[in-house]
C-alpha cells in the first residue's frame, strides 16, 4: 500500500520482468500461507482461510496447501517463511504487513521460490505484493446507506492509516451520492462521524464505541474492524449496521444491511494458476471488482429492491473497470479543493491519502 | 461449644491405644525401632528421651502423620491399618504440637474453628477460663507471644474434645504458674477418663504428674511403664546412658565498664499498643543480667528496641560500642535465627555483617561451622548440612556459637534453652556462663531456675514494667519464690 | 561420607528426578492430546524434534527463540529469589526495546558501531531497569503489591511503544504504516554466521553464569537469598530490604530490557507490531521450570524454545492446530508443579524425622 507504489514498484518490475528467468509450466504447485491469527478468528485470518479453501476447491489436486497460524511477530515470520522455503514450497503467501521485511530478506536467499506479500510495498524479482480495492466496496455500501436515507452514520474506524482513511472517504462519497439521489435532507458537512479504535480488532472497544455512537443518535453503524462486534452491538441497540471483511450476518449480526467482503480466493487462484501456466511474474496486484478481490455480501431483507438494484448497477460499472469514485471535484473537511473538477485521484494519491472529504466529522489523529 | 464427651464408664484396665513392634527408618537413620507402648484411660503416661531419641517420630506415627515401616497400632483393641490424621482425629486422638500449627493471619477463634467446627468466641472464653489458659479469642495469632500460641495449641485440642491426648513438650514455653494450671487441666482430663501421653525431657515434671513413665533412647524403648516416682537420676541414666553433665559453676562477678545503659525506655508493639514502659537498667562487661518474665510482658518488644530492630517511643539507650555491634540469639531460632534452607556454613555468615566484603568467605564459614559442630558435639552434622535437618537443640547451639564468636561487647539471649533437652540446655548454659568474661550478657528468659543459675542480677518484667530486681544468691530457695511472685504481679513481699 | 554431603546429593538428584517427572508428565499429556487430535504421538514428537533440533538452521532458530526467554526467565527468577513477583517483564521488555530503538534512531544514529552497539545495549538495559523501578518504588513507599503494579505497567508500556511507532517515531518512508524506520546497521547485534542467533544469546548465557556465581558467592547474592528464604532472618541480620528491593527489581528489569533490546537490535531491526509476543510472561514459566536456578533457567528456556519452534512443524506436517505448542508448554508447567508436589513430600518427612525427639 505504497505511495509511490505504481511508479516505483511497476518501474522496478518492468526491469525485473526483462531479467526474469524463463518460467516453466508446473504440474502441481505447493503453496504455503503464513497467517496472523488462528483460522477461526472470525476476522482477517478467517477471510484469508476462506480464500485458501476457494483455492483448493478451484484447483483440486493441482495445488498442495500448507499454512501456519498465529504468527504475530516479524521474528517468528522469518523462521516460518524460511522453513517453507527450505521445504521447496513453490509459493509462499505472507498475509500481513508485519512480515514485509522478513519476507524481503528470505526472498533474497531463495530466488527460485515465489513470494507474495499482502499489503506491503517491498518487491523483488521473486516477490510480489497483493491487496484489494476495498474502497470500491465501501463506496457501494455508502451509496446504499444514502439511498436508504441514513444521514447520520457512525463509523468505528480502526487504525489511522491511508487504507482506512480512503475507505471512510469512499463510503462518504457514496453516502452523499445516495442521499442526493434519494432527496434526503442532510447536513452536507456532517453525514459520517468517525471514531477510532486504534487497533485492527478489539472486541471490547468495538462494542463500547458502537454503543456510544448508537446512543448519540447515529442512525447506522459502519463496522470497519476485522471482527463484527461493533455490528453486533448496533443490532442489540436496534440500529442497523454495515459489516466489513467477512459477512457479519454469518457471525450473528443479523441487522447488517450488507457487508463489504474480502475475496482473497480470487487472487490466490490467479497467482497459483500463473505458476501452473508458467506465467507468474512479481507484480503489485491491487484488485477491485474488476478482477475480483472484493465483493458484496447478500443484501438484508429490509433493503428495498430499487436501492439494491441501483447499487448493483454501480457495482457492474466498477466490474467493467470504470472506477470514478475519487473523481473531482473533491474537497477536504475545510472546504479546500483537493481534487479539481475533471481530475481523478491517482493510485499514488489513494495509497497516501491522509485527509477526509467534506461530509466526514472527526479528524485523523497523529 | 465442643461436645463434652467424657467416655462413658471406660474400662480402665484395657488400653485405649497400644502399639507393638512399631519401627520407622528414614534412609539409614532408624528413628523408631520395635516400639511397644500402651496408653490406658485415666492415666498420664510420660514419655521421656533426649533430642533425637525418636519421640517426635513416634508421636507422628501415633497421630497418623507418618506411616510406620512395620508394627501394629490398635485403638480400643481394634487394629488400625493406614492411620491418617483424619482417622486419628475421628478415633479421638488429639495432638498438641510443640511447633505451632496455627495460621498467623487468623484470629484465635478462627484458628480453633478450623479444627473444630462451630466453636465461637464465648465458648473459647469459657473453656479458656475453665482451664486457666488465658488468651483473647479475638486476637490475631500473629500478635501472640510464643507462650500464648502454646496456649492456643492446647485449647485447640481441648476444643476437639479428644479422648486420647498427645502433648509434645507442652511445658517448654510455659511459666511455673502456667505449668501448674496446665497440670490441673491434665488432672481433670485424667479424672474424666482420658488417656494422656506427655512427652517431655524435664524429668522433674514427671513425678508430680505422671502415673507411669517410658524412656526412649536412640529410637528404642529403654524402659517401659515404669512407676513415675522412680528416682529421676535412674531415669536420666536410662535417657542418656550415663550420668548427666553438671550445672556450670558460677564465678563471682568481676564487672568492668558499663556497656549499655537504658533510661526510662518505653516502646510499642507492631500495632502501636504500648508494650513496655519506663524501663531502666545498666549492664557492665562481665555481668549477666536476666530479664525474667512470662512471655508477652513486653520483653520481646524491649529486645527489639535494644537490638535496633525497632525504635523506642521514648527514653534513651546508651551503648558503648558501634551501633549494631551486639550479638543476639533470638527466641525464634527456626525462622529468625537461622535460614532453614541454607547450609550450616552459610548460616554462620548470617550476622557477620555487611562489612565483611563483597565476596562471601565460604572457607571461613565452613571452618566456623565445623568448629561449632566440634565444640558442641552436634552429631550427624557437617558444614554442608542444611539447617532444617538439625534438631532444635542443635540449631540453637549453632546460632549461639555464631553469635558468641562475634566477640561483641554485648550479647542478648532470648529464651536460649526453650524447648531444649536437658543436655543441650546445660551445654548452652555453660557456654553462656563461659562467655561472661568477654562481654555483657542480657539473658531474657521465662525460666526462674535458669535466671538464678546463670545471672548475677535478675530483673522481673510484668506488664511492660520492671516489677523488681534482685541480686542472685546461689542456693537461696526463697529467691525463686520471690521471683515467682514478681512474675505473677504480686509484688515482692518476702525480700531476699 | 557424611550425612551432610549425602543430603546435598539427595537434593540434587531430587531436582533431576522431579524435572524428569515433569517432562514425562508433559510428554504423556502431549501424547494424549495428539491421540485425541488423531495424530500418531510418536510421529508428532519426531516431527517436533526434527523441526527444532535436526538441522543447523533449526538449532539457530531455537537459539533465536531461547535468547529472550533466557533473559526474561532470569529476570523473573532473580526477583523471585527474594520473594518478589516481577510479572512486569513484558513491559520492561518493551521499554528496553523502545529505549534502545529510540537511542539508535534519534540520539546517536551516526555513532560508529564500536560505540553505538554497546551504548544501545546499555540503554536497553536501562530502559527495562527504570520501568521496573516504578513497582519497586511503589512497593517500598506505599506497600503497593508489585504483582499488580508491574503487571498493569505492561499495558502502559505497550501502549506507549505503539503510540511512538504509530505517531512521532513512524517511519517517514513507510507509506503511513505503523513502525519505525530500520535501525542503523551499526546498532544491529552481530549474529552467528549462517543463522539469526545473535549476541543477545551470548548476553543471556553470560548473565546466567554471572548471576549463578553472584547469588552463591557474593554478599549481595547471599542477602538476596536470605531475604527470599527467611525474611525474618534477613530483618534480624539487619539487611536493608527496601534498598535490595530497588536493586533486585532494577536488575530484573534490566534483564528483561536486554531481552527486548535483543529482539529489536538482533532480530527485527525496527519497532513494529508483533514485538510484544509474551516473552515476559513465558519468562515466568522458564523461571519456574528452571526452579529459579540461573543455569536451570537456561535449560528451561531452551526446552520451551524447542517446544515452540518444534510445535510449528506439527501444523505444517500433521495439520494440527497452532495452539498445540501452547498446550505443551502448559503441560510442561503443570507437570513440573505436580512433580514438585510429589517431591515436597520427601523432604517434609525427612524434616520431621530430623526434628524428632523434641
Amino acid at each position: 500500500m505504497p505511495t509511490r507504489f505504481a511508479a516505483l514498484a511497476l518501474a522496478v518490475l518492468a526491469i525485473l520482468g526483462l531479467l526474469a528467468p524463463g518460467a516453466a509450466r508446473a504440474e502441481k504447485v505447493r503453496a504455503a500461507f503464513v497467517l496472523l491469527e488462528t483460522i477461526d478468528d472470525q476476522g482477517w485470518t478467517t477471510c484469508h482461510y476462506d480464500g485458501i479453501k476457494k483455492l483448493q476447491q478451484a484447483l483440486g489436486d493441482r495445488v498442495e496447501v500448507a499454512y501456519t497460524e498465529g504468527i504475530g511477530s516479524a521474528a517468528d515470520a522469518e523462521r516460518v517463511i524460511r522453513g517453507y522455503a527450505t521445504q521447496d514450497y513453490d509459493i509462499i503467501f505472507g498475509t500481513t504487513f508485519t512480515y514485509m521485511d522478513a519476507m524481503f530478506k528470505v526472498a533474497q536467499d531463495f530466488p527460485k521460490v515465489k513470494f507474495e506479500h499482502c499489503s506491503g510495498y517491498k518487491t523483488r524479482q521473486n516477490m510480489g505484493t497483493y491487496f484489494v480495492r476495498m474502497y470500491q466496496g465501501e463506496y457501494l455500501a455508502g451509496y446504499l446507506a444514502g439511498l436508504m436515507g441514513f444521514k447520520n452514520v457512525g463509523t468505528v474506524a480502526t487504525q489511522p492509516l491511508p487504507e482506512v482513511v480512503r475507505g471512510v472517504n469512499a463510503f462518504t462519497i457514496g453516502l452523499l451520492k445516495g442521499l442526493a439521489e434519494s432527496r434526503t435532507a442532510h447536513d452536507p458537512a456532517k453525514v459520517n462521524t468517525v471514531v477510532w479504535l486504534k487497533s485492527w480488532r478489539d472486541a471490547v472497544n468495538e462494542t463500547t464505541l458502537a454503543q456510544t455512537l448508537a446512543a448519540m443518535g447515529h442512525d447506522l453503524i459502519r463496522q470497519m474492524a476485522d471482527t463484527c462486534d461493533s455490528s453486533k452491538a448496533a443490532c442489540r441497540m436496534g440500529v442497523p449496521a454495515m459489516g466489513y471483511g467477512a459477512d457479519a450476518a454469518e457471525y450473528g449480526a443479523d441487522c447488517v444491511l450488507v457487508s463489504t467482503v474480502f475475496d482473497w480466493g480470487s487472487i490466490y487462484i490467479d497467482r497459483v494458476r500463473a505458476i501452473l501456466d508458467g506465467t507468474w511474474k512479481a507484480e503489485a496486484v491491487w484488485n477491485g471488482f474488476d478482477k475480483g478481490g472484493v465483493s458484496l455480501s447478500r443484501f438484508n431483507a429490509s433493503v428495498p429492491k430499487e436501492a439494491a438494484a441501483k447499487v448493483l448497477a454501480q457495482k457492474d460499472q466498477l466490474a467493467k473497470g470504470r472506477d470514478d469514485i475519487f473523481a473531482g471535484p473533491l474537497s477536504d473537511q475545510s472546504g479546500k479543493v483537493r481534487i479539481a473538477a475533471g481530475q481523478k485521484a491517482s493510485d499514488q494519491d489513494l495509497l497516501a491519502m491522509r485527509w477526509f472529504v467534506t461530509g466526514v466529522s472527526g479528524r485523523i489523529p497523529d | 461449644m465442643p461436645r463434652s464427651r467424657p467416655p462413658q464408664a471406660p474400662d480402665r484396665t484395657r488400653p485405649v491405644l497400644s502399639c507393638r513392634g512399631v519401627s520407622k527408618a528414614f534412609g539409614e537413620v532408624r528413628a523408631n525401632q520395635d516400639i511397644d507402648l500402651d496408653l490406658y484411660p485415666g492415666r498420664v503416661h510420660a514419655l521421656v528421651g533426649e533430642n533425637g531419641a525418636g519421640k517426635s517420630t513416634l508421636l507422628s506415627i501415633l497421630s497418623g502423620r507418618l506411616r510406620p515401616d512395620s508394627g501394629r497400632i490398635e485403638i480400643r483393641g481394634r487394629a488400625v491399618r493406614q492411620l491418617s490424621p483424619a482417622r486419628a482425629m475421628a478415633a479421638g486422638l488429639g495432638m498438641v504440637h510443640q511447633r505451632f500449627m496455627l495460621v498467623d493471619s487468623l484470629s484465635v477463634a478462627e484458628n480453633l474453628a478450623l479444627g473444630a467446627k462451630g466453636v465461637r468466641s464465648p465458648d473459647i472464653r469459657r473453656l479458656a477460663k475453665r482451664y486457666g489458659l488465658d488468651v483473647d479469642p479475638d486476637r490475631m495469632v500473629l500478635d501472640l507471644s510464643m507462650g500464648e500460641r502454646q496456649r492456643v495449641e492446647i485449647l485447640k485440642i481441648l476444643c476437639r474434645d479428644a479422648e486420647t491426648l498427645f502433648l509434645d513438650e507442652p511445658t517448654s514455653v510455659l511459666t511455673e504458674p502456667e505449668i501448674r494450671s496446665l497440670f490441673r487441666v491434665l488432672d481433670r482430663l485424667r479424672a474424666d477418663g482420658r488417656a494422656i501421653l506427655f512427652v517431655t525431657h524435664k524429668l522433674a515434671e514427671i513425678s508430680g504428674l505422671a502415673d507411669e513413665v517410658s524412656v526412649l533412647r536412640r529410637g528404642r524403648m529403654a524402659a517401659r511403664n515404669l512407676p513415675a516416682d522412680r528416682d529421676p537420676r535412674d531415669l536420666a541414666r536410662l535417657m542418656f546412658g550415663r550420668d548427666t553433665a553438671k550445672a556450670p559453676e558460677r564465678q563471682p562477678p568481676s564487672p568492668g565498664r558499663v556497656v549499655i545503659e537504658v533510661e526510662s525506655l518505653s516502646g510499642r508493639d507492631s500495632h502501636g499498643r504500648e508494650a513496655f514502659r519506663d524501663v531502666s537498667f545498666d549492664l557492665r562487661k562481665g555481668e549477666i543480667l536476666a530479664l525474667l518474665g512470662v512471655a508477652g510482658n513486653g520483653q520481646a518488644e524491649l529486645v527489639q528496641c535494644l537490638t535496633g530492630l525497632a525504635r523506642p517511643a521514648s527514653g534513651r539507650i546508651r551503648f558503648a560500642g558501634r551501633a549494631g555491634d551486639l550479638a543476639y540469639v533470638p527466641e525464634d531460632r527456626y525462622l529468625t535465627g537461622s535460614v532453614a534452607d541454607m547450609t550450616l556454613a552459610e548460616n554462620m555468615l548470617l550476622t557477620s555483617g555487611p562489612g565483611s566484603g563483597r565476596l562471601l568467605d565460604l572457607g571461613r564459614a565452613r571452618r566456623m561451622a565445623q568448629q561449632a559442630i566440634d565444640e558442641y558435639g552436634i552429631s550427624d552434622a557437617h558444614p554442608e548440612t542444611r539447617a532444617r535437618e538439625l534438631s532444635g537443640g542443635n540449631l540453637q547451639k549453632l546460632v549461639l556459637a555464631r553469635e558468641l564468636a562475634r566477640e561483641t561487647p554485648l550479647v542478648v539471649l532470648e529464651q536460649p534453652t526453650q524447648g531444649l533437652d536437658l543436655r543441650s540446655s546445660l551445654q548452652v548454659r555453660s557456654a553462656i556462663a563461659g562467655h561472661r568474661e568477654a562481654s555483657a550478657v542480657l539473658l531474657v528468659t521465662g525460666d526462674t531456675a535458669e535466671a538464678l543459675g546463670l545471672a548475677d542480677r535478675v530483673a522481673v518484667m510484668f506488664r511492660g514494667r520492671i516489677s523488681g530486681t534482685l541480686e542472685a544468691v546461689r542456693g537461696d530457695p526463697g529467691q525463686a519464690e520471690t521471683l515467682g511472685r514478681l512474675m505473677a504481679g504480686l509484688g515482692p513481699e518476702a525480700q531476699a | 561420607m557424611s550425612l551432610g554431603s549425602r543430603g546435598r546429593t539427595a537434593f540434587a538428584s531430587g531436582a533431576v528426578l522431579s524435572t524428569s517427572l515433569a517432562l514425562f508428565f508433559a510428554l504423556a499429556v502431549g501424547a494424549i492430546m495428539f491421540a485425541c487430535l488423531g495424530a500418531d504421538p510418536l510421529r508428532a514428537y519426531a516431527v517436533m524434534a526434527r523441526g527444532a533440533l535436526c538441522s543447523g538452521y533449526a538449532l539457530g532458530e531455537l537459539l533465536v527463540k531461547a535468547a529472550p526467554l533466557i533473559l526474561t526467565g532470569l529476570a523473573v527468577a532473580l526477583a523471585r529469589t527474594m520473594l518478589l513477583w516481577n510479572i512486569g517483564c513484558e513491559g520492561q521488555f518493551v521499554m528496553g526495546a523502545t529505549a534502545s530503538a529510540g537511542f539508535a534512531l534519534y540520539l546517536a544514529p551516526d555513532w560508529p558501531a564500536a560505540a553505538l552497539l554497546p551504548a544501545t545495549v546499555l540503554v536497553g538495559a536501562a530502559g527495562g531497569a527504570l520501568w521496573a523501578l516504578i513497582p519497586a518504588g511503589l512497593k517500598n513507599r506505599f506497600r503497593v503489591s508489585e504483582i499488580l503494579s508491574s503487571l498493569l505497567l505492561n499495558y502502559v508500556a505497550i501502549l506507549y511503544m505503539e503510540h511512538l511507532y504509530y505517531g512521532p517515531w513512524r517511519n517517514p518512508q513507510g507509506f503511513g504504516f505503523p513502525g519505525t524506520a530500520t535501525l542503523p546497521q551499526a546498532a544491529w547485534l552481530p549474529t552467528l554466521p549462517g543463522s539469526r542467533a545473535h549476541l543477545g544469546l551470548v548476553l543471556g548465557l553470560g548473565l546466567a553464569a554471572a548471576l549463578f556465581v553472584a547469588l552463591r558467592r557474593t554478599r549481595w547474592g547471599y542477602e538476596v537469598r536470605v531475604m527470599g528464604l527467611a525474611p525474618k532472618a534477613a530483618a534480624y541480620a539487619g539487611m536493608n530490604l527496601p534498598r535490595q528491593t530497588l536493586t533486585v527489581m532494577a536488575l530484573s528489569g534490566a534483564l528483561a530490557g536486554l531481552a527486548g533490546m535483543g529482539e529489536v537490535c538482533g532480530v527485527q531491526h525496527l519497532l513494529q507490531d508483533g514485538l510484544a509476543q509474551g516473552y515476559g510472561y513465558q519468562g515466568i514459566i522458564a523461571a519456574f521450570l528452571g526452579r529459579l536456578n540461573p543455569l536451570g533457567v537456561v535449560l528451561a528456556a531452551l526446552l520451551l524454545a524447542a517446544v515452540m519452534v518444534g510445535g510449528q512443524g506439527l501444523q505444517v506436517e500433521l495439520g494440527l492446530p497452532s495452539s498445540i505448542s501452547v498446550i505443551l508448554t502448559a503441560a510442561l508447567l503443570f507437570g513440573f508443579l505436580a512433580a514438585e508436589g510429589l517431591k515436597g513430600l520427601g523432604p517434609a518427612l525427612k524434616t520431621r524425622a530430623a526434628q524428632g525427639g523434641g
